[in-house]
């Protein structure tokens, strides 16, 4: 009788270490969702009172909302478990020598540190809800470029900019986790890239959550002007707890006309994560908007980063790997408007699920009766890698003009065969042929990642074999 | 379901609820009544009691419409194919403009066919009408082992008709089912298929054409759900759109664990001759096996350049060339229909057609 190949899940014990955390170290508001508890986050973060009465208009909108009646269930998902606000008793800093030990062995580990020495421009560290560590090179701030805590931003010599933008592309009238993360926002990044300033290497911010039950909000607001042009890496990671953690983060990016912006994430949520997570892109003419997606981790996933070519000429070019294991049910995609003449979207998207885990892709191309010669292209495949696991791809075209060309593919399948016996038959076993074409197979992603990602994102996607070909 | 309102044609995975493609409500207020079709039978038929086996048999335009059916118009009579025998074929032909004019009537024309081990069937259902009026036709399908059945459904319709046409089917071990979907215009044409491949090695293939009307709304579900190992299913749509219409069309390849083997793939092009057509398009794939073979792909828009470009390069002017691709696609379809004065009336129907140049 044939033994059947098993494919282990990725590896996650490089980010499934926790510190504990107690009233001395931690604030935390009570658990759920209160306009009281809105209230008093709100006095925590000093708001302008304008944010004040947004976040309470927020939490109105919230109640209003219904839950979606599509995607993977929420069931597990209760809000008034989830605590919405949790800060270490620390100062933010841009030295690491001031970060609390534990919090900074945290970064340590997770390589932030040494990643900024070695390849980076600039670093935001947020520690579930604050960010405990903002930084960035001289040489890169001369240039006049912006990075820092929104908060602060918020109320220095961008509060005009910040007020204009935040929550404009991403609104609370969107969903209901839009909604909620209006209200209990707290963290996250502001990046502005001046007129024609190229930034050469790119600024990350990474965002742990530690405290079990919690949930994050990190709002990121990157706006890049005429001419400029950034790669922005998002890195995230969570210890694994046995009760379900949040993550309903917003990041509104502003691609100017002539622009360029890449947007890397790799997430690496626990297997406790509902991670709800929005992004949305507004592309002026000439402008380029770059996804370049890995999603590893979360126990539940709607992740679907949106880009609106509303200039001509505007492009936006998305590629994305999800990989699904046991008890993960990662529902990922993208979205697209093309408004603008001349726009052009080509995504490359690949999903891998194993284990009884369920992966989707899940995707949408309008194109408007106003982008004359637009073009598209959605090319998505998926492997099986067994019988107990699920694949997905529910695409969806939308139109209105003639004078557009559309082009759809997917593919899914399982490893075959005759690729591996082609493999085998030039030396090497089996596990080795199988650990090649999955490698392969998430290429399109590791390809466009630095390479210090890169070899990240292949240390996620680990994969032993054991047995013969099933 | 509300009083006279109907879901049809949802998204076996549903999605988005503001692209508008979940699903379609839809409002029937009209008296049922059962149209006169004009059945012509050639082979080996006998006329039973509808089997209970085919209450449990999915169809494209789902629960609701199913319902609508057993309550106000159930199929009490099925036609059954003898075992083993084959040339069988029953042509229908509906003609709304010859039924009697009732005021707010809905026509509707329900069958059922029994298709035995190893025998054949063709079915070829011809549509027509100018009419204002509604039709409905709801068609069943239950094949055994080794059968193959042809499904042919045309449909003339001018843009004053209001047409709902329903499928369901399941396919045994080696059975073969072959659907070929011709529509013409209409002012609101529904149509679903839903084929079970429940059989080990059965196969399904659907051809799909249409050529809407100026201000046509098209709503299709088209679905292949594999159960049996080592099953096929394909489905090709080719589609040519004017005007204002609307037209979303749902296609879905369904793998089932224990599907082992099976391949499935679909295909549609659908090309845009106005710049005021909306085109909606779904092609799902849901795959719970390991050991199958998907794929879908779509083109959507005008015509290719190097298409245009070889053909003007030849003389043939743009509108020329738009009106010899609509026609070709269409033909394409046409031409899998088995009965030759259908296919050549279908065919001259196209060729005929000024009004694709002049759109």
């Amino acid at each position: 009788m044939k033994e059947k190949t098993w494919i282990d899940d990725v590896d996650r014990s490089l980010y499934d270490f926790r510190y504990g955390y107690d009233d001395e170290h931690y604030y935390k508001v009570n658990e759920g969702l209160t306009p009281e508890i809105v209230e008093t986050i709100s006095r925590e973060k000093d708001d302008p009172a304008w944010m004040r009465e947004f976040r309470l208009k927020c939490l109105d909108l919230y109640y209003k909302h219904r839950l979606p009646n599509w995607g993977p269930s929420l069931d597990g998902l209760n809000m008034d478990n989830i605590v919405t606000y949790v800060r270490p008793n620390s100062k933010m800093t841009a030295k690491w020598e001031e970060v609390p030990a534990e919090i900074k062995e945290t970064f340590e580990k997770l390589g932030i540190p040494q990643a900024e020495r070695d390849s980076l421009a600039g670093v935001g560290a947020q520690y579930d809800s604050e960010l405990v560590y903002h930084n960035m090179k001289a040489e890169v701030a001369e240039k006049g470029v912006i990075y820092s805590d929104l908060e602060s931003a918020m109320k220095g010599e961008y509060a005009d900019m910040i007020e204009e933008h935040f929550m404009k592309l991403l609104t609370p009238y969107d969903h209901k986790f839009m909604a909620l993360h209006g209200a209990v926002w707290s963290g996250g990044s502001f990046v502005y890239v001046p007129k024609g300033v190229k930034v050469e290497i790119p600024l990350q911010s990474y965002f742990r959550l530690n405290a079990p039950g919690a949930g994050q909000f990190e709002h990121t607001l990157i706006i890049v002007d005429e001419g400029a042009d950034l790669h922005f890496i998002e890195g995230c990671s969570a210890p694994k707890y046995n009760i379900a953690n949040l993550h309903a983060g917003a990041v509104e990016l502003f691609v100017a006309k002539n622009a360029r912006l890449r947007y890397s994430t790799i997430e690496n949520w626990s297997k406790n994560m509902y991670n709800l997570n929005s992004k949305r892109a507004l592309v002026e003419e000439g402008g380029r908007m770059e996804f370049v997606s890995g999603s590893f981790g979360s126990h539940v996933s709607y992740l679907y980063p949106m880009t609106i070519l509303k200039g001509d000429r505007s492009s936006l070019e998305y590629t994305g790997i999800t990989f699904a294991g046991e008890g993960q049910n990662l529902d990922t995609g993208m979205k697209v408007v093309h408004i603008g003449r001349d726009t052009k979207s080509i995504v490359s998207s690949k999903g891998i699920s194993k284990s009884g885990g369920t992966s989707t892709f899940r995707s949408s191309v309008e194109i408007r009766n106003t982008a004359k010669n637009a073009k598209s292209t959605v090319d998505c495949a998926s492997l099986m890698l067994d019988d107990i696991s699920r694949s997905d791809t529910i695409p969806v075209m939308d139109v209105r003009t003639q004078d557009a060309d559309v082009g759809h593919e997917a593919k899914i399948g399982r490893i075959s065969d005759d690729s591996i016996f082609y493999l085998m038959s030039r030396g090497m076993s089996e596990e080795e042929a199988r650990a090649m074409i999955v490698s392969g197979f998430a290429d399109n992603v590791s390809k466009e990642l630095p390479l210090e990602y890169a070899i990240e994102m292949n240390n996620l996607i680990r994969l032993e074999m054991v047995g013969s070909i099933g | 379901m509300e009083e006279n309102k109907m879901i049809i044609n949802r998204l076996p995975m549903t999605t988005w609820n503001r692209l508008k493609v979940n699903q379609k409500t839809v409002e029937l207020t009209n008296t049922l009544q059962e149209a006169p079709a004009g059945i012509t039978i050639s082979g080996s038929f006998s006329l039973r009691p509808t089997d209970t086996a085919f209450e449990s048999i999915e169809t494209g335009m789902g629960p609701d419409f199913d319902h609508f059916i057993s309550e106000n118009a159930p199929a009490s009579l099925m036609y059954v194919v003898a075992p083993g025998t084959k040339n069988n074929t029953i042509t229908i032909l509906i003609d709304y403009d010859a039924m009697p004019e009732l005021s707010d009537a809905a026509y509707v024309n329900a069958f059922r066919f029994f298709v035995s081990e190893g025998s054949d069937l063709t079915v070829l259902m011809d549509v027509r009408g100018t009419a204002p009026v509604t039709g409905l036709t709801d068609v069943k399908i239950l094949a055994q082992a080794n059968a193959n059945v042809t499904l042919v459904q045309t449909k003339r319709l001018s843009e004053a008709v209001r047409y709902f046409g329903n499928a369901g089917t399941d396919f045994g071990e080696k059975s073969n089912f072959e659907l070929v979907h011709v529509t013409f215009s209409g002012k609101e044409v529904n149509e679903g298929c839903t084929t079970k491949l429940s059989g080990d090695k059965s196969s399904a293939r659907y051809d799909i054409g249409y050529l809407s009307g100026m201000e046509s709304d098209i709503d299709q579900s088209y679905l292949i759900r594999f159960t049996g190992k080592n099953t096929n299913g394909e489905i090709y749509s080719n589609g040519v759109l004017r005007g204002t219409t609307r037209k979303n069309f749902r296609g879905t390849i369904d793998f089932i664990r224990g599907c082992v083997g099976a391949s499935g793939s679909e295909k549609e092009d659908v090309l845009l001759m106005d710049d005021t057509v909306v085109n909606l398009t779904s092609p799902l794939i849901l795959c719970g096996e390991e050991d199958v073979e998907g794929e879908h792909g779509a083109t959507l828009g005008r015509l290719a350049e190097e298409i245009l470009f070889y053909l003007e390069a030849r003389g043939v002017s743009e509108e020329d060339a738009y009106k010899m691709v609509a026609d070709g696609r269409m033909a394409s379809v046409i031409r899998h229909i088995p009965e030759s004065q259908l296919r050549s009336e279908l065919l001259s129907l196209v060729s005929e057609d000024e009004t694709i140049a002049e759109s």
